[in-house]
């Protein structure tokens, strides 16, 4: 038996220049990223982009090369599906509008990839709340309930493992490895769910009773948007805005 | 000292209804705590305390929608116009099951979380947070990662969690379940101490031998049975005058011993399991809990595994019921494991069903259904889903279903139990302790895990000690 773990890759990136960049001011900034390549339509431009952007991941971002192209793989599955209905579809620029289409996948694949290794969940709340103003009782239900959700797969281990025990050991396939039976499965599944409800219910009363929802609540570890933050943020913008619109 | 005439808590002729059952959960409560009160709630499971508790922090009847009447005041407030939010700020909660009171990853922001919500001067947060994590010997884990710990710890970082903002009235439901004899003391010194001169302390706690030889017992002991108050008075003269019913509602009072099981005999037959150069680890590339380590369980035998938090007694469990991978061998007749959450191991939509799985249908083990379901009190239940039933009820029919399987399935094997008797009253765990030996009298075996030291005086043949890699 494996030990089955949930990490978020943040946990796996040694972290670097770009996780002390705000979370909320690089939230919008992959935003205002991902738009300004919708002016795209031929493939150059996103092409010499994407390998801009993996550089960086690289270098400066600490992502390990292996997990970046593992990352890749649904990106370059749905990209290499609109290239090839493009082709398909339109013959005279299909080829030129599906590889445009293509690139702009993987750049903002690369872009969110950059994101999620150098924000920690708790910080992108904490400055979504703290920052952006979205309210306590949204970004702590979400941080809770990703608690909850890392959880689960020692629960399920757990669980399984406890079920077995009541089989007797587990049916072992051809293979001499356990094996789990649609109908173990489906126990397996109802028990998690139930615990899992039973929990969030308890949380969500013990916050309550723990003083959540009080005004004014102050903040312990306050998360704060610095000049250096901003201007980055406008410097990539505005680039990339420059660089996609097509008059340029 | 009474600083102020409002009392702190005021119950008048307060009756709870469970609006699907007609249930009477609680019925005309009339209840008076004072500033600087400490009072000791006592009880049979089902009597009440826990709704008692919920009622005082508004989780009745604003989360869990019970009719209710009369009155119930906090600090002079009206429970039923304030929500959950606005009495914390007078009552503090110390949860019965500390896992769900976790939300955040780092065991700091968790014990700030609570600072947050009440406004505290962020300046102020973390000397209040060192502090506190002091309280219970707890300051090396400032920095520990909340998932990553062990019940013990998690419960002692949920208490001072709870604590955070300092409250008048502390609510405390058995705030030392899932302790070793130093985290006892210290929690309940933590309790007192928040508490200080001025609030008031209500407390649900079974293990009253601990807490009379430590930090004493609560002044004054209020008695509930069937959701009605049957005693109110200073603790020693409660105890006195009420000791038969107390006796009689099998309800834990301080000074009860369990009763003395008598050593068995034992064979020079193989043993039922046996493990040679065991090395077992939580997971892989983890430390190891137990380093090449030798164990033999016999026949007849009643073995008690203790040890501090967080030493892996559960892990070495799992392992020798062949449910983990180890380093070494483990020959035998495959055990029987009961796990600590009873919950995980139901597989059936009702209790008949999940009495008889897995087992041979002859005469015999139908007698052995009736007679330990009816010895543990779980028989008036067979139609209902074990996933409604009450905490105590489902322990016991987790422990019933596992000795079963241990006695019945093929021939009796050894009955490796998680903490088999966590959170019942002293007559069911009595009987227990009595099924469990029965079970070991006939040719099993049994291993528990238990904290309590004096149930592993009384009842077990052997006590296992888990501690830095070794058993002792």
């Amino acid at each position: 038996m494996t030990t089955l773990t949930l990490q978020h890759p943040s946990t796996l990136v040694e972290p670097g220049a770009i996780t002390r960049w705000n979370p909320s001011v690089k939230l919008i900034t992959l935003f205002v990223v991902s738009v300004s390549m919708l002016f795209i339509w031929e493939p150059i431009r996103p092409a010499l982009l994407w390998a801009a952007l993996v550089i960086i991941a690289l270098t400066i971002g600490n992502v390990p090369a292996r997990w970046l192209a593992f990352a890749h793989i649904p990106f370059i599955a749905f990209g290499f599906g609109l290239f090839l209905v493009n082709v398909l579809a339109r013959a005279e620029d299909g080829v030129v509008i599906g590889a445009a289409l293509a690139g702009r996948t993987l750049v903002i694949g690369v872009a969110s990839i950059l994101f999620l290794t150098s924000t920690a969940p708790v910080d992108l709340m904490r400055s979504l709340n703290q920052n952006l103003k979205l309210p306590a009782s949204i970004t702590f239900a979400v941080l809770a309930g990703y608690q909850l959700l890392l959880g689960l797969p020692k629960e399920w281990q757990t669980i399984r493992a406890a079920q077995v025990m009541r089989h007797g050991g587990a049916k072992l396939n051809r293979k001499g490895k356990p094996k789990l039976t649609i109908k173990d499965a489906g126990r397996l599944v109802f028990t998690v769910l139930i615990v899992a409800l039973r929990r969030s219910e308890r949380i969500a009363t013990s916050l309550e009773s723990r003083g959540f929802g009080l005004k004014p609540r102050t903040v312990y570890r306050p998360i704060r948007v610095h000049a250096g933050d901003v201007v980055v943020g406008l410097v990539v913008c505005l680039f990339a805005v420059a660089y996609c619109l097509p008059w340029i | 000292m009474r600083s102020t005439p409002t009392p702190l808590v005021e119950l008048r002729g307060f009756t709870a209804v469970d609006p699907r059952s007609q249930r009477v959960l609680l019925e005309d409560i009339n209840l008076t705590v004072d500033h600087g009160e400490q009072l000791l709630l006592l009880g049979a499971s089902g009597a009440g305390k826990s709704i008692l508790l919920n009622a005082i922090r508004g989780v009745i009847p604003h989360s869990v929608p019970l009719h209710i009447s009369g009155d119930c005041f906090v600090a002079g407030k009206p429970v039923i116009t304030n929500t959950v939010a606005d009495l914390s700020r007078t009552v503090g909660n110390v949860p019965q099951d500390p896992h769900a009171s976790i939300t955040l990853p780092l065991v700091e922001d968790e014990i700030a979380l609570t600072l947050e919500n009440h406004g505290v001067d962020p300046a102020e947060i973390g000397a209040r947070v060192h502090k506190l994590l002091a309280s219970v010997d707890a300051d090396h884990l400032l920095h520990h990662r909340t998932q990553s710990l062990s019940g013990g710890w998690i419960q002692r970082i949920a208490t001072v969690a709870a604590l955070a903002a300092q409250p008048s009235v502390v609510l405390a439901d058995e705030p030392t379940s899932m302790l070793d004899g130093a985290g006892v003391a210290a929690v309940m010194q933590v309790l007192t101490e928040l508490t200080g001169d001025d609030g008031a302390l209500i407390l649900v706690e079974h293990r009253l031998d601990e807490l009379a030889e430590g930090p004493g017992l609560p002044e004054r002991t209020v008695v509930i049975d069937a959701g009605r108050i049957q005693a109110d008075g200073p603790t020693r003269q409660v105890l006195t005058e009420h000791a038969n019913q107390l006796e009689a509602n099998g309800v834990w009072t301080p000074g009860v011993r369990l009763p003395e099981y008598p050593t068995s005999t034992l064979t020079d037959a193989a043993p039922l399991l046996r493990a040679r150069n065991l090395t077992v680890r939580p997971a892989p590339k983890v430390d190891p809990i137990v380093t090449n380590i030798d164990l033999d369980i016999h026949a007849g035998e009643r073995v008690a595994v203790m040890g501090a938090n967080g030493t892996g007694k559960t892990t070495l469990l799992m392992a020798l019921a062949g449910l983990l991978p180890v380093d070494g061998d483990i020959t035998g007749r495959p055990p029987v494991m009961v796990f600590q959450n009873p919950e995980h191991q139901f597989l059936t939509h009702s209790v008949h069903d999940e009495l008889r799985f897995g087992l041979n249908t002859d005469a015999a083990t139908e007698t052995a259904v009736q007679r330990l379901s009816t010895a543990l009190g779980i028989d008036h239940l067979a139609e209902l889903n074990p996933f409604r039933l009450s905490g105590g009820e489902k322990r016991r029919l987790s422990v019933v279903t596992g000795l079963l399987a241990a006695q019945h399935r093929a021939e009796p094997t050894v009955l490796l139990a998680d903490e088999p008797t966590f959170g019942l009253d002293r007559a069911a765990t009595t009987t227990m302790l009595d099924e469990l030996t029965a079970h070991a009298n006939s040719d099993g075996a049994v291993v528990i895990i238990t904290h309590d030291h004096r149930l592993a005086d009384a009842w077990a043949t052997r006590t296992i000690t888990v501690t830095q890699g070794a058993l002792v």
